[in-house]
């Protein structure tokens, strides 16, 4: 099951109305760009109307008997981490935005690689340098210079830091 | 969603789930060998499954090689 069976879950969660809609991010969709990376948990990016449907999925799981350590809720046997959309714009942005792929007949949606870029610049951990270097290349250029330019602060963090990994700026 | 409804304490948020993700980091180095080798034979099997995907429609021109 593994993966197969934790999008089946996602999707039966939009058809019960648990969730608006969901893109993955995280490790696994950097996987699903051919990057071959080392993880064991799933980041599912979910559209919610309200913070309180955020608990309400929470007491979802916990209603049926899931495994939930921490912020985690275990989905055959895979630890999957929930991220609201209302955290920031840039996370709503990836869910409409994002690709839709079929697998054996079940469809999933994935962030696509300019977002996942994206909300990697904003990370900014040493692992998220590493993968942006690695996606860079994948990426459509101009797609993903209006998303940093359409989701960046006023001091333009993301598009200094995007620079940064191009190399075009020194590390400051 | 409006602007106006994204929370503001997003340190607390990501702050909780550092912590969380430091245990499960923490989980795995702990685990047993035969476990390590469980988990690296499911991500093998993900990492083939997930090269089987067929793109149905990408809304922001990815430009994945396989599509």
């Amino acid at each position: 099951m593994g993966f197969k069976g934790v999008i089946s879950v996602l999707n039966e969660l939009v058809k019960k109305g648990k969730i608006e809609d969901y893109a993955i991010g995280g490790g696994y969709a950097v996987m699903y760009y051919e990057i071959p990376i080392s993880t064991f948990d799933m980041d599912v990016l979910v559209l919610l109307s309200s913070e309180n449907d955020f608990h309400e999925l929470y007491e979802y799981f916990r209603r049926n008997n899931a495994r939930i350590e921490d912020v985690y809720i275990y989905i055959d046997e895979m630890p999957v981490q929930f991220l609201p959309n209302y955290i920031g714009p840039l996370f709503t942005g990836a869910i409409k935005e994002a690709i839709e792929v079929e697998f054996e007949g079940i469809y999933t949606k994935f962030a696509s690689i300019e977002y996942l870029i994206a909300m990697l610049l904003t990370a900014y951990r040493p692992k998220d340098k590493i993968r942006v270097q690695s996606l860079i290349g994948k990426a459509d250029q101009s797609v993903l210079i209006d998303i940093i330019q359409r989701y960046d602060d006023d001091k333009r963090q993301l598009y200094s830091r995007y620079k940064k990994i191009l190399g075009r700026a020194p590390e400051g | 969603m409006t602007n106006g409804n994204y929370i503001q304490d997003t340190r607390k948020f990501w702050e909780e789930r550092r912590k969380a993700r430091k245990n499960l980091d923490r989980k795995r180095a702990d685990a047993s060998y035969s476990e390590k080798v469980t988990i690296a034979e499911k991500l093998r099997s993900d990492m083939v499954f997930l090269k089987s995907g067929r793109i149905i429609n990408s809304k922001s021109g990815c430009k994945r090689a396989k599509a």
